[in-house]
């Protein structure tokens, strides 16, 4: 049972910004196996992105299990994406869970963010 | 210098209603300085720095209209970035960071907002972008370097070269003592300019000619975009390849593109529209089936992939658009009417001069500074190739920054103009012998007696479904866009439209073309009856086309022998299975293409009054050749003009 996550922010105001997370530390929920924190708008968020009106009070959730990554979107209403590999401007909106790599961007609302 | 930036940086966030200091503020406020290091940079790569702002904002996209933000705020990695360029200038013993120190410290803050845009526009290579800026001295670059321009014989002097086109050629041909314009190439209905060029280096050796395109500059950069995504891997071994980057200039809107011809020999090529009435019709549509179908064929038009779609996703941008708006003063009364996706174009039909409107989750695809007007398209619904255009004038671009691919959620305005209105005026500008408002028309001499009005026709068929096919398509494909090289070798140039698409549509394109420049002579107006003999001919053609097995012989006058061919390439592509208004009628998916292409040619100003007439009468024939066939069936979801279908025609 151990858990840290270093989450970047990637654009917006909060753009350059290294957040640290730590299971130790309080942050998350431990739960079969998998170690979960929740994104979103709201403070009772683990990881909470104030200043994106785009983004849900209950956005998302970022999941490590087996030592890799999900993220994945609890029905928000403004969505989360990932990069079209083939068109760099088209970003392609998802529901439920995609696996997350290191450094990958995706985007929540208008903020773009990736684990470190 | 630093304050002019923030405050410019500012401006930039406060337009996009992001309400912070960010690289990428930073960024597009040290492009718009003229002259300056970071435009001089990108624009000696090609690239004008209102495209690649242009390029920032749509990936970022505006900020909700709620300022949720406190003020003042910059982001983490702008105050990295100030920092870092301080400490440059304090090495450097300057008091205050300088537009070189910002964007040295800019460039090597990793994957930030700016970075990921230029890697996206294929500036990969970001490490000698900071070496260049390291070198770069303001002014060297912009001056035109010296290319001595001459002129071939067969160049046409009536029509000499712009002083910026030349600005773009000097540019393109940087290295080359002189160059010899050969001649125009005919090229398409765009304002593009094609030339045919021959480089010739120090030792006035002459080097193969090249083609090179001139157009507007997002025009240009974004025909390179698709060559890169869509075209380069897909090419035969001999072909037209796209040389280097485009090429812009601070001192001029256009931009230029130079195609190298892969050929075996030095000939300079021609486009098949110059040699159109040299060939044998037999030999033009032999050439166009054997060679330049399989030339591209096997990564293009043969990759042919399922595809159902609504008739209005892939054809409806061929019309005039939906709408034109003026935005409306701020005391304009309350809207009722909501144009928003899926969009209800019965609703669309009543709309009339004066009418409050507000268009809401629309896409920007053209911006026109000059005109103060700016073009939307549907497109954050349904999947479609800019369907449903509205036009807005009287925008204030000074105030509103709108940018190409920017969602406007929501912008009222007054009806100037409908789709409907500036098809009448189309119709009627051709001096028409029926009435354009009635349902059909009568053709006299013409079996049957009446055909569809085609402006009104073909509002039925844009909610069908098609069980089509998907392949890479050229997307212009025309008689100034095919190449001729040695040994009678095919190739194709211009790719600014290439995309997925509707794989018919290029040779329903074609066709239509090739239809105006068989019939329709510039010094004699065809007169209505004349186009009506043309019509029967490829009435007698379709039904030869739709009556013969696979691999049988057509046959079909002599004039439309190019075109016959055409039919046998999309007889290679059509889905067998399509049903179309109940019956299973294969061609229905071609002439619907043809019905659109044709519809489109009617409305062009720069085609004469008899292509136009032709055009018109064409557009009729394929809805009929679309429409007719359901009335048997009955259960057709197509209403049908009022007359009997002739049963010669059916499948």
């Amino acid at each position: 049972m151990e858990g840290e996550l270093v989450l970047m922010i990637m654009s917006g105001v909060e753009d350059g910004n290294e957040r640290h997370y730590e299971l130790v530390q309080g942050d998350g929920i431990w739960e079969s196996g998998s170690w979960i924190l929740t994104l979103g708008r709201h403070e009772r968020n683990d990881i909470m992105i104030r200043y994106d009106s785009f983004i849900s009070r209950f956005h998302g959730e970022l999941i490590l299990t087996n030592g890799k990554w999900t993220y994945k979107d609890l029905n928000s209403t403004n969505g989360s994406f990932y990069e079209d590999p083939t068109d760099f401007f088209n970003d392609i909106r998802f529901d439920g869970s995609i696996s997350i790599a290191p450094r990958q961007l995706f985007r929540v609302g208008r903020t773009w963010i990736c684990i470190g | 210098m630093l304050t002019n930036i923030l405050n410019i940086a500012r401006q930039e966030s406060a337009q996009m209603r992001h309400y912070y200091i960010g690289a990428e503020h930073l960024f597009i406020a040290m492009l718009t300085i003229r002259g300056g290091i970071t435009a001089n940079i990108i624009q000696d790569q090609g690239f004008k720095p209102d495209y690649v702002i242009d390029a920032l904002r749509r990936k970022i996209g505006k900020g909700g209209v709620q300022q949720t933000i406190p003020p003042g705020l910059s982001t983490y990695r702008a105050d990295r970035i100030l920092e870092n360029a301080r400490k440059l200038a304090s090495k450097s013993g300057r008091k205050e960071p300088n537009e070189r120190d910002l964007l040295l410290s800019l460039l090597r803050d990793g994957e930030s907002l700016p970075i990921r845009v230029l890697r996206a526009l294929g500036l990969n290579d970001i490490k000698q972008l900071i070496k260049l800026a390291q070198e770069h001295h303001i002014n060297s670059d912009s001056q035109q370097p010296y290319v001595s321009v001459q002129y071939g014989p067969d160049f046409d002097e009536s029509r000499p070269l712009a002083p910026d086109q030349l600005i773009i050629l000097r540019r393109l041909f940087s290295g080359y003592l002189s160059i010899k314009v050969e001649r125009y190439l005919t090229g398409g209905y765009s304002e593009a300019t094609l030339l045919v060029i021959t480089p010739k280096t120090g030792n006035l050796r002459e080097d193969a000619p090249v083609v090179v395109k001139i157009d507007f500059d997002d025009h240009i950069q974004d025909e390179y975009q698709r060559y890169e995504s869509h075209v380069r891997t897909k090419l035969p071994p001999l072909t037209a390849r796209v040389d280097g980057r485009p090429v812009s200039s601070d001192m001029s809107p256009l931009a230029g593109i130079k195609y190298t011809i892969i050929t075996d020999t030095d000939r300079i090529p021609r486009d098949l529209r110059a040699i159109l009435h040299q060939w044998d019709g037999k030999t033009l549509g032999d050439w166009l089936e054997r060679t330049l179908f399989p030339a591209f064929g096997t990564h293009w038009w043969l990759q042919n992939s399922p595809y159902r779609f609504q008739v209005w996703q892939e054809y409806d941008w061929l019309l005039p658009p939906i709408l034109t708006l003026e935005t409306a003063r701020d005391d304009a009364p309350q809207t009722s009417i909501h144009i928003r996706e899926p969009i209800r174009r019965g609703r669309l039909r009543k709309l009339e001069y004066g009418d409050t409107v507000t268009v809401e989750n629309f896409v920007v695809k053209r911006v026109y500074p000059a005109k103060n007007a700016i073009l939307l398209v549907a497109g954050t619904g349904t999947p479609s190739h800019n369907a449903f255009r509205i036009e807005i004038r009287n925008v204030d671009l000074h105030r509103n920054t709108h940018f190409r691919g920017e969602i406007i959620e929501r912008i009222t305005g007054t009806v100037f103009k409908t789709r409907r209105e500036r098809l009448e005026h189309a119709l009627n500008a051709l001096e028409p012998y029926f009435n354009i408002y009635a349902q059909t028309i009568p053709v006299p001499g013409f079996s049957p007696e009446r055909l569809p009005n085609p402006i009104l026709g073909y509002d039925r068929i844009l909610d069908d479904y098609l069980n089509g096919s998907l392949a890479t398509i050229h997307g212009d494909l025309h008689p100034g866009n095919i190449m001729i090289g040695p040994q009678r070798s095919a190739f194709l140039i211009d790719f600014a439209h290439t995309r997925e698409g509707h794989t018919l549509f290029d040779w329903a394109n074609l066709e239509t073309s090739l239809l105006c420049d068989l019939f329709v002579n510039d010094d004699t107006v065809l007169e209505w009856d004349e186009i009506v003999n043309t019509i029967k001919i490829i009435q007698a053609m379709n039904l030869a086309v739709s009556s013969t097995t696979a691999n049988g012989a057509s046959t079909a006058h002599p004039s439309l022998q190019p075109i016959l061919h055409i039919r046998r390439i999309a007889r290679q592509i059509l889905t067998n299975t399509n049903i179309y208004g109940g019956v299973t009628n294969p061609w229905s998916e071609y002439y619907i293409a043809m019905a659109f292409c044709a519809l489109r040619a009617m409305t062009r100003s720069t085609l004469s009054i008899s292509a136009r007439r032709l055009m018109m009468m064409v557009a009729a024939l394929a809805i009929h050749e679309v429409s007719g066939k359901s009335l048997q069936d009955g259960s057709g979801q197509t209403q049908t003009p009022d007359e009997d279908p002739d049963p010669t025609n059916s499948f």
